[in-house]
């Protein structure tokens, strides 16, 4: 791995690990010393273990189970902390849901494939080196711009550049962009928006009806 | 109000900028891969060279009580005419002390077997947990190096593997660097490695790799000088195929020996490049109980195929040798069945597995094997002697 890529895949799980423990102050020591509070304890202490050593370091775990993030991780992790600390979250709720669409379309081209289904096609064989999906990516970048999500367009040029300067672990430009918690992340999203506006539907259709 | 949407404004330039720019930026880095594994024939088309007249003789490795049970050898030979045997060895398969080990041969006898890596090693390496390491690879490149592609688990079993590559010193004895493939999007779980590496593009390697997280299926990989996973493919499977052995078609293109995992079926397959595209894998007319193979192509371009010839053990294990894939299948070696040792009789269940053929310099074929999960055997056996069958002779 280069120099660069190194230090990336430590900022990556350096942010992971703040952004879970201030979560985690936030949700428990939240009711004793104020929400923001507890966040930026869980932040602190997330920093400090970040810094130790070898085994002691939670990187250690988290990179052997997890990997390296592609750019759709960081936007997330970085969209949970600011909400988690700052109360202002990076995203907007369309936003978020347009990214996680497009991670979840990434997801069902490229996995069947890799857990060999027989005749699936390997859009992801296809992207170690393929012209296709950087011009996708650049379109849908300025679609996002377009869209006013300039926070998804930062992502996705970042992701760009994770590939293009080999400063991610893999060479394949689908690792650069999304990985698979943050897919998992985005079905949870989706889901949860699915339900939402369901309820909501079911809430303005009772409304609807005629008295009895 | 108008600063603001100004300022906004001024972003989304910056950012159709910076949109462009790394798209430049992504093309060019894409316009340096290579093609795909089918496509692509670097190497020369000659098969290990001349026949010589040894006869069979077999040398044992023994790692004695710091391992006591050893797996998956694999073997290369360096510039200097040593060959070098890898394999892994601990208290048993799976354990944490499980760690690479290896010996050379040289001037016609075995060094003292000694541990090439470890397993917090390759934890610190990698800089990651490892909890358990598994099958070797060897492969030496043009530059005399050997690099050795090791299987590796973090989380839960062997479908939870991952592949490591370690670059040696030029003797082939200790690690110098080491890295982490990619080969799956999802969580770069379940490849493994087993089947000899080939040469590929400048400075590149073609590693036989296969999948196993929820089907088992081949996945030939391109690796990059710098480590890096640049192309997968393979034939598209269905059932359970894998542990690849790929050799070079007498014609251009590749082709593929495989093994089947549980059921009833046939047990060994084989499928070649067409074009750009490989054959639907094949049964050939092989018996193997769901265990280990290894081929290779011999000077005169047939095949040697080894396997263990009964359909439900892996008590004997055999050359067998063919013009085609199709057969006939000769078997034109027997290993160790002129009955039992004295220091096989305590074992419950025998086995002969994993079997590794390679050919030196002077044409002569090594085949290693995993006896008993107690010690890595190896045979030298002249290839004018692989015509008819015969019994394998003790040292």
């Amino acid at each position: 791995m280069t120099p660069g890529a190194l230090i990336l895949s430590d900022l990556a799980h350096v942010l992971l690990l703040v952004t879970l423990l201030s979560h985690l102050g936030r949700k428990f020591a939240g009711d004793h010393l104020g929400r923001r509070r507890g966040a930026l304890i869980g932040f602190a202490l997330g920093a400090a273990l970040s810094v130790l050593p070898g085994e002691g370091n939670p990187a250690f775990y988290t990179r052997a189970i997890l990997g390296d993030p592609g750019a759709l991780g960081w936007i997330l992790l970085l969209h949970w902390l600011s909400w988690t600390v700052r109360d202002r979250p990076l995203l907007s709720t369309k936003e978020l849901r347009w990214l996680a669409m497009a991670a979840l379309t990434g997801a069902i081209l490229i996995y069947p494939a890799s857990l060999g289904v027989p005749g699936a096609p390997d859009f992801y064989q296809a992207d170690f080196g393929g012209f296709a999906l950087p011009t996708a990516m650049m379109g849908f970048g300025l679609i996002c711009l377009w869209r006013g999500y300039l926070a998804a367009a930062a992502g996705i040029v970042f992701g760009l550049l994770l590939y293009g300067l080999d400063l991610h672990e893999s060479a394949n430009l689908w690792d650069s962009l999304i990985d698979f918690p943050s897919v998992v992340a985005s079905v949870v999203i989706l889901v949860k928006w699915a339900r939402a506006h369901q309820r909501l539907r079911a809430e303005r259709d009772r409304a609807s009806l005629p008295a009895s | 109000m108008i600063g603001k949407s100004t300022s906004r404004f001024g972003w989304r330039v910056v950012l159709v900028l910076a949109c462009l720019i790394a798209w430049g930026v992504a093309m060019r880095e894409s316009s340096t891969r290579r093609p795909g594994i089918s496509n692509n024939k670097n190497q020369t088309g000659e098969h290990s060279a001349v026949l010589s007249g040894f006869e069979p003789v077999m040398s044992r490795i023994s790692v004695g009580s710091p391992a006591p049970s050893v797996h998956s050898a694999t073997a290369v030979e360096l510039p200097d005419g040593t060959i070098r045997a890898y394999w892994f060895g601990g208290s048993r398969e799976g354990a944490s002390d499980v760690a690479i080990w290896g010996a050379a041969l040289s001037g016609g006898a075995w060094s003292t077997p000694e541990v090439v890596v470890e397993r917090d090693q390759v934890s610190r390496g990698t800089r990651r947990l490892v909890r358990k390491l598994g099958n070797p690879v060897a492969y030496v490149g043009a530059d005399g190096r050997v690099t050795l592609f090791v299987v590796s688990v973090s989380l839960g079993g062997w479908s939870g593997s991952s592949i490591n590559r370690l670059v040696l010193d030029p003797e082939g004895r200790k690690v110098v660097s080491m890295n982490r493939l990619v080969a799956s999007p999802i969580l770069n779980l379940g490849t493994l490695v087993r089947g000899a590496a080939l040469a590929g593009g400048p400075g590149e390697v073609l590693l036989p790799a296969y999948h196993e997280t929820i089907k088992k299926f081949p996945q030939l990989l391109r690796v990059g000088r710098e480590g890096k996973v640049l192309t997968r493919g393979g034939p598209a499977v269905r059932g359970n195929l894998f542990q690849p052995w790929m050799l070079e078609s007498l014609e251009a293109g590749w082709e593929l020996f495989l093994r089947r995992g549980e059921g009833m079926e046939a047990k060994v397959y084989h499928s070649r490049t067409e074009g750009p595209d490989w054959s639907d894998p094949v049964a050939i007319p092989v018996a193997n109980p769901n265990a280990g193979i290894s081929a290779l192509r011999l000077a005169d371009g047939s095949l040697l195929l080894a396997a263990n010839p009964d359909p439900d053990s892996r008590e004997n294990l055999v050359l067998l040798r063919a013009a085609e894939p199709s057969g006939p299948w000769e078997a034109v070696f027997t290993v160790d069945t002129s009955g039992r040792e004295e220091d096989e009789k305590d074992l419950n269940r025998v086995e002969y597995s994993y079997p590794w053929l390679m050919t030196d310099r002077e044409g002569t074929v090594h085949l290693f094997y995993t006896w008993n999960r107690r010690e890595i055997r190896h045979w030298r056996i002249g290839q004018d002697r692989l015509t008819v069958r015969k019994e394998g002779l003790r040292e």
